[in-house]
This record gives structure tokens, C-alpha cells and sequence, in this order.
């Protein structure tokens, strides 16, 4: 009787085991190029998971997917474009709250009517350790918060053990330049910025251009979703997947836009980019960004995370926030 | 086996063909609306002089680096007034009871100073030139500017070299007269809300006197003793405040007067205070309230009714609704 079974559970474990090995080659390999390209494309924006993309298909094929997608390079093209097309109310002072579900998704969005409230918050700890969204949230006594931009993601060399300390590009915070590891002041690249006046910045900036905008806010991600009222990305769905995303916007009449896609869950799967750019210009977005998503997706409203973070431990540890002072 | 096979293909069909294609139709939501407390954090920068609040605290303001920065404590919007072509701020002071502010400017022409007249309404961004009223020596300074809304009568004082005082008096048609005092020494000044009379304190013997020119009107009000009294203040019911002093060697005073000009000082109220104090730690609000600082406690007591209120940082004013105070170079409100 037990030989039976044991044998049974033997039959049963090879066919398993022949099972996944199937679908690998059939998601890899078939013709189910819808699935294929978008497990490559959300390997691919992973900081630590590319290597299981280059395992199954060459450098070039890889290559071919992830540029059937492009993400268009509009630029701003200057103060004088902001200041015409941009107009900050001066006495709105509120925030609402948004719930947002799709069939795929589900997230929140905040609206900030003061632009000049929304500024970047970094852990009290940078270059040791990262905080979570909310810990440097309540040190800044905000209403309201994001998590912001990405971090070098290994400890000691080891992938997936980042502690979040070290923010990667360029870090301004109330006026200072806190971090920087652009050594060429005129090199542009993407950021996510505001300016004293409250005017929202996306798209590739030199930290000199930043300086002269009088950006007091700065952390360096990309790319931009929405310029000048025009989509980035008109084909295809971005180029990075489906996964969490964290996102932030500014409409004509100055209201910032915040955005938090859960995902990484069976019921939830996540978002592409151009899910988050349509939803964001449905908003009505002018400008809009994107930000670190992935584990890190954290959105903190009135003293609670009110996201789903996909980690076990729930949120993570994070070298800046975009925050909106009480 | 191939049963599973067939499953697992018949899945991954379906979420090639059907699932991931679909656009995503997404709902809307409103969960809350949230109407911010609309206390902003303002930053002073370290070397700002003259730094103001308006009546009711909506505003602050102060000169730096040639400029004097409006800024609205509700939404952060900053406006200034710029000083570097040829006039320069000698004195600026908010209304009572409006967002608005007095400036008076000087340029320097030889070895005169002209002053002039202007006005910065904060509500709407404009500044205006009123008009020059005078022409003063270089070293001289404004010392002080009350207006009365309802009068619409501005006096200001000057002070010259020595300390003497000249006394401007603009009407609403923007006619100057200079006051006429018997004192040239005068310490405090304050305007009447309700009628057009000046009160000062003389800054020699320390008396107050009432006066105005056009009805010849100059009398001293009269205390107990002849001399020893401080003026303090005015409030929006012509209340005249008037301090004791202590005795003639320090500044100091024990006990405050306050009534109407008309009336006998007999019959004035009086409040005796603890421990003697310097009449510009009194505070006199619109309403009547005296309000009593007291430094080494950073607490405002209010000596009508004794409630007490702790302030952080340092002390900078009194507004209608609060105490103005900066603490690590933020503007700090506390409310009464």
C-alpha cells in the first residue's frame, strides 16, 4: 500500500516537474508572444532579475522586444513654456483622496491643490540606511507621501539586499543639493523636479539647468509619461512591464498629481507605464513623471501606509519621498 | 500528463489572447477630501530685520538683502518690494485692522533725506506712491507711524539729532501739517480710532497729552502725581493705556491705567501688576485685552482674565488672534 503511494507521489512530482519545464520553453519559446514579451519586459526593469531574461533568449532577441516600445523624448522646453501654459491658483489649499480599480490593478491617487506644499523628503540616515516611506514621512510632518526615486540596489554585492540608503543621480531637498553622483554638471538626465514657485519639472535635466529653474526639489528618475500635454508613449505599453508603479503629475491649473499602483499579487497584478500615463492624462495631467516602482510602490496618507507594498515585510526601505507638508 | 499539457496550453491561450490585451477599464473613486490645517511652514532667513506680522496674521513680512518679502503664511506665496534703485525703507508698519502696509521711503539728495509716502495692499500685489511729505536731515529717523482707519489721519513722527521730535499729521486729501507740541522730547505716540486726537507722552518729565491743532486742543491728563507716566497704548473704543512708573531711576511699571480722555482719572480702571515690568512687554489689543509678556518664561499672560499662554522660540509680536514667534527660523503662530 505505501509502495502504491509512494509511487503515485513519484508519477506526480516528475509530471510537475515536466509541467513547468513546458511552460518555460512554451512562454519563452511559443507563440504566445503576448505573455513572452511582457515577462521579458518586466524582467528586464527588474534591478535584479535580468539574468533569468538573458538565460532563456539572446542579447539581440531581448533587445527586439524591449524596442518595439519606445518612449518618446519630448522636452519642455523652458521656463517661458511653464509660466504661459502652467497657472498655480493661490488659495486652493486641499487634498483628496482617489481609489482607483481596474481588472488588473488597483491603487490610489492624491490630488494636491498647492503645488508649493509637495517637496522631496530623504532618510535621516542616507548612505547607511534607507528608511521606510512613512518613517521619513512622519519625521516631515506630512499629510501626505510617496516613495521616490531609486537606490543602488546591493549589499555587499549581494542582489535584493538593498537597504535603500544610497539614492542613485541627483538629490535636492528644500532648496539643497544633499547627493549627487553626476559628476558633469551639464549632463543631462531624467528627474523628477519642482521649482520654488511650484512648477513641476520631468524630462531630461542638467543639474545646472536645475539651478537656473530654481528647482528646490530634485530626484533623479524617469522616464517622463506626459510633456507639455503630449503622451510619451503612443505605441505599445512602455517597455517595462507589469508591475507596481509610483507616479506624479502636475495639471494646468498647477494640482500635483500622486499615484500608487499596487501589484505583484495574483489578484493584482500591477500596471505597464502606459496604463499610468493614460490614467494620469484622464486626470489631466500636463506633466507627469515616473517614479521607482516594483517593492518599493508606497503611498502614506494622515498617519497609515494606504497601499498594499507586495513585500512579506510589507513596506521598503527607501532614500526619498515626495511629500506634502501639513 | 497530456491532459495537463492541454490545461496548461489552453491557460496560457488565454491569457495571451484575452487577458493581457484588453485595455483596462478603470474605475473612480472619491474617499475623502481633506481641507489642510492652513498653517504653512514659513522660513525666516537669519539675517532679516524688521520682521512684522500683519493684524491678523495672515501675513508676514521683513527687509533682506534690499528687499522687503510679503509673505502669505496660508498658501507660501511670496511678494517683495524691491529697494536698491534710488529710494531706501526707512520705516514700514501693517494696519490694525487690514492687510495693508504703510512704507515710508527716503532718497538722499545732498545732504537731505525726502521722505515719501507709500502704501502695499498684500491682498492684491500693489504698491503705491502716496506722495513726498518731507524733507529731514540725514541722521534724522521715523520712529513711529499710527493711522485710524475711520479718520483716515496719519501721523508720523520723526526723530532728529538729539532726539527731538517733529510730528507729521496727513489727512485723507493728503494735506501735511506739522504738530505742534509744547514738548520737543516725546517718547510714545498713539492716534485716537474715533476722533482726531494725538496722545503722547512727553519723554522728559513723562506725562501724557492730548492734542490737535485745528481745535487748539492741548491738554494734559492729569494723575495723581505730576509726572511718572508712560503712555502704552490706545484701543478700538479710545481707551487711553497709560503705565506708572516705578520711580524715576529705571523704566519700569507697577501699574496701569486706562479710561477715557474725557473722564476724570479718578475714575479711571486700573490693574496693579506683580512685579514690576517695562510698558513694552504691555500689549494692548484692539478689544480692551492687556496682555502681559513675560521673557524669562516665554509666556504671554492675558491680565484680564489670567489665562496664560507659552510661546516657543523667540518672541517677535502680538497679532489679533496670536503670538508671532520664530523658532529654529520658522515662523511658529500660537493661537489664543
Amino acid at each position: 500500500m505505501i509502495c502504491e503511494v509512494i509511487k503515485l507521489l513519484k508519477c506526480i512530482i516528475l509530471e510537475v516537474f515536466f509541467m513547468i519545464i513546458i511552460l518555460f520553453f512554451l512562454v519563452f519559446y511559443g507563440p504566445f508572444h503576448n505573455i513572452r514579451d511582457v515577462v521579458i519586459k518586466s524582467l528586464m526593469t527588474t534591478m535584479n532579475h535580468k539574468w533569468i531574461a538573458e538565460l532563456f533568449l539572446s542579447n539581440k532577441k531581448i533587445d527586439q522586444i524591449m524596442n518595439k516600445q519606445i518612449v518618446k523624448d519630448i522636452s519642455q522646453s523652458g521656463k517661458c513654456r511653464l509660466e504661459r501654459d502652467i497657472n498655480i491658483s493661490n488659495n486652493e489649499n486641499g487634498i483628496e483622496l482617489y481609489e482607483i480599480k481596474g481588472n488588473r490593478f488597483k491603487g490610489k491617487i492624491i490630488l494636491v491643490y498647492n503645488p508649493r506644499r509637495v517637496k522631496v523628503g530623504y532618510t535621516s540616515k542616507i548612505g547607511k540606511e534607507g528608511q521606510t516611506t512613512s518613517e521619513i514621512a512622519k519625521r516631515y510632518n506630512a499629510i501626505a507621501a510617496i516613495n521616490g526615486g531609486g537606490f543602488k540596489g546591493s549589499n555587499d554585492g549581494i542582489a535584493w539586499a538593498g537597504t535603500g540608503e544610497t539614492p542613485r543621480g541627483i538629490l535636492m531637498s528644500d532648496g539643497k543639493l544633499i547627493y549627487n553622483d553626476i559628476k558633469d554638471k551639464y549632463k543631462k538626465s531624467d528627474v523628477m523636479a519642482l521649482t520654488k514657485e511650484g512648477y513641476l519639472l520631468v524630462g531630461k535635466y542638467s543639474l545646472n539647468q536645475l539651478v537656473k529653474l530654481k528647482a528646490s526639489e530634485v530626484i533623479s528618475f524617469g522616464p517622463p509619461l506626459i510633456v507639455n500635454g503630449r503622451k510619451t508613449i503612443e505605441n505599445g505599453d512602455g517597455g517595462w512591464g507589469i508591475a507596481p508603479r509610483t507616479a506624479i503629475g502636475q495639471r494646468k491649473d498647477g494640482v500635483i498629481i500622486l499615484l500608487a499602483i499596487d501589484g505583484r499579487r495574483v489578484n493584482c497584478l500591477g500596471a505597464t507605464l502606459k496604463e499610468v500615463q493614460d490614467i494620469l492624462f484622464d486626470f489631466g495631467a500636463y506633466n507627469a513623471v515616473n517614479l521607482d516602482g516594483g517593492f518599493s510602490t508606497t503611498m502614506y496618507y494622515n498617519g497609515k501606509v494606504i497601499n498594499n507594498p507586495p513585500d512579506i515585510l510589507g513596506e521598503r526601505c527607501v532614500p526619498t519621498i515626495v511629500y506634502v507638508e501639513k | 500528463m497530456v491532459v495537463g499539457l492541454i490545461f496548461e496550453i489552453c491557460v496560457l491561450y488565454y491569457i495571451d489572447r484575452f487577458y493581457l490585451p484588453t485595455k483596462e477599464n478603470y474605475t473612480i473613486k472619491l474617499i475623502e477630501k481633506n481641507n489642510l490645517n492652513k498653517n504653512f511652514n514659513i522660513t525666516v532667513p537669519k539675517e532679516a530685520k524688521n520682521i512684522k506680522v500683519s493684524h491678523n496674521g495672515k501675513y508676514i513680512s521683513y527687509y533682506f538683502e534690499s528687499k522687503l518679502y510679503i509673505i502669505d503664511t496660508e498658501t507660501g506665496k511670496e511678494n517683495h518690494i524691491n529697494f536698491d534703485d534710488e529710494y531706501n525703507l526707512s520705516y514700514y508698519k501693517w494696519l490694525s485692522d487690514r492687510d495693508r502696509i504703510l512704507l515710508i521711503e527716503n532718497k538722499v539728495i545732498d545732504d537731505k533725506k525726502e521722505l515719501k509716502l507709500s502704501y502695499y495692499d498684500s491682498d492684491n500685489n500693489v504698491k503705491k506712491d502716496v506722495f513726498d511729505f518731507a524733507k529731514v536731515d540725514n541722521k534724522s529717523y521715523i520712529s513711529d507711524i499710527q493711522m485710524s482707519t475711520l479718520t483716515n489721519i496719519i501721523y508720523i513722527k520723526v526723530n532728529h539729532i538729539g532726539d527731538r521730535c517733529s510730528i507729521y499729521r496727513i489727512d485723507i486729501s493728503n494735506n501735511i501739517q506739522r504738530v505742534k507740541t509744547k514738548h520737543f522730547f516725546i517718547n510714545s505716540i498713539a492716534e485716537l480710532v474715533h476722533e482726531d486726537k494725538l496722545v503722547y507722552e512727553d519723554d522728559v518729565y513723562h506725562n501724557i497729552f492730548v492734542v490737535n491743532n485745528i481745535l487748539k486742543y492741548n491738554k494734559k491728563i492729569q494723575f495723581q502725581e505730576n509726572e511718572g507716566y508712560v503712555l502704552i497704548g490706545v484701543d478700538k473704543l479710545d481707551n487711553i493705556y497709560v503705565g506708572k512708573l516705578q520711580n524715576k531711576y529705571n523704566n519700569k511699571i507697577i501699574e496701569i491705567y486706562y479710561g477715557n480722555y474725557n473722564t476724570e482719572t479718578s475714575n479711571w480702571n486700573s490693574i496693579k501688576l506683580d512685579f514690576a515690568t517695562y510698558k513694552s512687554n504691555i500689549y494692548i489689543q484692539n478689544n480692551g485685552t492687556i496682555l502681559e509678556r513675560i521673557p524669562i518664561e516665554s509666556i504671554i499672560v492675558n491680565l484680564s482674565d489670567g489665562k496664560k499662554y507659552k510661546y516657543k522660540g523667540v518672541f517677535l509680536q502680538i497679532y489679533d488672534k496670536g503670538i508671532a514667534s520664530i523658532f529654529d527660523s520658522k515662523l511658529i503662530k500660537t493661537e489664543f
